[in-house]
């Protein structure tokens, strides 16, 4: 009857037509040969059980379902993306914690000195053993991005918010993915952890300003610091020159005061020494000459002492 | 009656097929699989295990299910066709994750837990026995982490669920790379010393080594791990995928942040000033040195000068110290009689007066 009854269903014209179409599936999907793409290794499965790995190229098989044959991309480096996603590579267009709510979500994290902060990070993986990576976990990008996640939570919930933000973060890095491979090792996920990248780090939105301010005021104290000494690179040579100038000048007139002494004592003792050969020439001279230096600049006034207080003659122009 | 006969032939070659193909059956290498004869299991092929674990197994087979077959490993298998049936499970480590929980610490702060586990049915017969699928071993893992996870949580303060060493805040490291931070159990400071590098102190959180992160994962896995046994089930690890402030707590943060920043510019800014103001103080006092020294040094100079230019003229007039006085006398006299003087004299003896007393003119 059954018989019968699905050769009602099928045409008889379209029969052949049907039986070359299933063939044709079970040969190309199933069957005696498949190609391994250059950066992928074929994992041979005999009765679901391995058997063989196979390099690049074509290769023959048992077909379905004796053989089955899995083609893990072993050469590709991977990655999972956390705090942002790269919806397309070119033109390259993100959403990250700056503009989605689940990114953020994502990204927001409590450090260790129980401040918040957004990290975006990349993990960077590659397979490292096939047959590890195919038959000991299920959800395989999954599982890693769970541990990606915890991982870093781990971390920066043991770092203060300073040390994250700034000098920490290679440290921090290197810690992420040192605790993802042992978590991965721990399942034997069969991956190999290339890197991890804190790509973006940031202060949440509602305290970026005041974090951006302490860098701000970092540079004022600097500038202010800039200020004084450039203040006191001008004062202080200015006072050593001065003070060179006011010493050179002290000098000078050290020495004029000096020579003059020594000039006016020389000329002195030789005037002396004449005036002892033959004082009353000398000083009769000496007196003359003064007087006539004198007299030719001085007015004189000659009174006549008979005549009274009120007569005077006035000997040069020069008088009042 | 040729129809009828070809009907039959045919019937029984697709019977035939049917039992053949149920003879058979594949276990892949991420399965593994439990026969039952008639509902009874009889047999238990199991995947990768440790020599360890296949003898716990088997221990665990003869106390519970005697007479079961264990054996291990992927490939071509062979049953009863009709008579026996073949329950698959996964062999693979499988996922967990529940949903965010608002959980309330020990120190009565709220937190948003996002926890995962992977897990590994480890027995398949007894995962049969108490679970049978997948879905069901969920909701027994729902139940077991979920309250594992409050009650430890419970325990601990905030602080504690975030960190996990008894490093200060991870500092060691901090103090290693930044190597002018200190830090201190009370006191968070910043300071500018003489070179003006920054020192900044920290305020370290301590921990006793039986808290933090690590160590409450730790015992929510060791516990769920007990629990989840007696469904077949291993438990790998427990993990806090995200321990989160909610939303309303998060702003209380974000002002004692903002204030926490604020201050530090100040201090900054205060630290800059004060700085600035030493400085300048500073140069002023020297540059009032410098001129204050070199005042001294011209002083010096000058008197020198002036005491040698005295002694030389004490020593030339001492020799001679009555025609000193005479040329004293002239001298002084020229320095009275200036170009605006005058003179005023009487008529008589002037030049007698004058030549004859050279001496004693003043």
């Amino acid at each position: 009857m059954k018989v019968i009854k699905s050769r009602a269903m099928v045409p008889q014209k379209y029969k052949w037509g049907l039986i070359v179409l299933v063939v044709l599936l079970w040969f190309f999907l199933g069957g005696p040969f498949y190609i391994v793409d250059p950066e992928e290794e074929g994992i041979v499965l005999t009765f679901g059980k391995y058997t063989a790995t196979t390099g690049p190229g074509f290769h023959f098989k048992w077909p379905w379902p004796f053989q089955t044959v899995f083609k893990p991309p072993v050469n590709v480096v991977q990655r999972i993306e956390i705090g942002f996603r790269t919806l397309s590579d070119d033109p390259p267009v993100y959403i990250s914690f700056t503009n989605d709510k689940d990114m953020l979500a994502e990204a927001q994290m409590l450090t260790g000195d129980e401040n918040i902060i957004d990290c975006a990070i990349i993990v960077q993986f590659r397979i490292s053993s096939p047959t590890d990576y195919l038959f000991n976990v299920r959800d395989q990008q999954g599982t890693l991005r769970d541990i990606a996640e915890a991982s870093t939570r781990l971390v920066v919930g043991n770092n203060a918010i300073d040390a994250v933000l700034t000098t920490g973060k290679l440290e921090i890095q290197n810690r992420i993915m040192d605790e993802i491979q042992e978590i991965s090792d721990e399942y034997r996920m069969g991956v190999n952890i290339i890197a991890v990248q804190l790509m973006d780090v940031q202060p949440p939105q509602p305290v970026s300003a005041a974090f951006k301010d302490v860098a701000t005021a970092r540079e004022d104290m600097q500038a202010y610091i800039n200020e004084a000494e450039s203040y006191r690179n001008q004062q202080i040579p200015q006072a050593l020159a001065d003070s060179v100038e006011r010493v050179n000048s002290a000098m000078g007139y050290s020495a004029g005061r000096v020579n003059t002494a020594i000039g006016e004592a020389f000329r002195f003792t030789a005037v002396a020494e004449e005036y002892r050969k033959s004082p009353g020439v000398t000083a009769t001279r000496l007196h003359l000459e003064t007087l006539a230096a004198l007299l030719d600049t001085v007015a004189i006034t000659v009174v006549d002492e008979s005549a009274g207080a009120l007569t005077h003659y006035n000997l040069s122009g020069g008088g009042q | 009656m040729k129809r009828l006969k070809r009907l039959f032939y045919g019937t029984l070659a697709f019977f035939l097929l049917l039992v053949v193909l149920g003879a058979f059956f594949t276990v892949s290498e991420t399965q593994q699989a439990v026969i039952l004869q008639l509902g009874n299991p009889v047999r238990v092929i199991v995947g990768d295990r440790t020599p360890e674990q296949m003898a716990d197994l088997q221990a665990w087979i003869d106390a519970n299910a005697p007479g079961v077959k264990l054996s291990q490993g992927a490939g071509l298998y062979f049953k009863i066709p009709f008579l026996q049936q073949v329950e698959i499970f996964d062999d693979r480590i499988l996922e967990y994750d529940d949903p965010p929980a608002d959980v309330v610490t020990k120190d009565k702060k709220h937190i948003q837990v996002d926890c995962y586990a992977r897990w590994r049915i480890d027995n398949p017969l007894l995962f049969l026995r108490r679970v049978r699928t997948e879905n069901g071993a969920l909701s027994r893992l729902d139940d077991i982490i979920y309250s594992m996870i409050r009650q430890e949580l419970g325990k601990s303060n905030l602080i504690q669920i975030v960190r996990s060493t008894n490093d200060p805040i991870g500092l060691g490291d901090y103090v290693r790379l930044v190597n002018n931070v200190t830090y201190s159990d009370t006191l968070e400071d910043i300071e500018i010393d003489a070179e003006g590098e920054i020192r900044e102190t920290i305020k370290l959180v301590r921990m006793i080594p039986t808290q933090g992160r690590i160590a409450i994962l730790d015992r929510v896995t060791t516990t769920c791990r007990a629990m989840a046994e007696d469904y077949g089930i291993f438990i790998v690890d427990v993990r806090i995928k995200r321990a989160d402030l909610p939303e309303e707590n998060q702003a209380a943060v974000f002002t004692r942040m903002q204030a926490e920043r604020n201050r530090i510019s100040n201090r900054y800014r205060a630290e800059g000033r004060r700085m600035s103001d030493v400085i300048i103080a500073n140069t002023d006092l020297q540059v009032d040195s410098i001129r204050a020294n070199a005042n001294l040094t011209a002083l010096t100079i000058t008197g020198i000068a002036d005491s040698t230019a005295a002694a030389i003229y004490a020593e030339a007039y001492n020799s001679y110290p009555e025609f000193y006085n005479f040329t004293r006398s002239l001298e002084t006299l020229e320095n009275i009689m200036g170009r605006t003087s005058s003179i005023v004299v009487g008529t008589e003896g002037i030049f007698e007066y004058i030549v004859s007393n050279p001496g004693e003119f003043l």
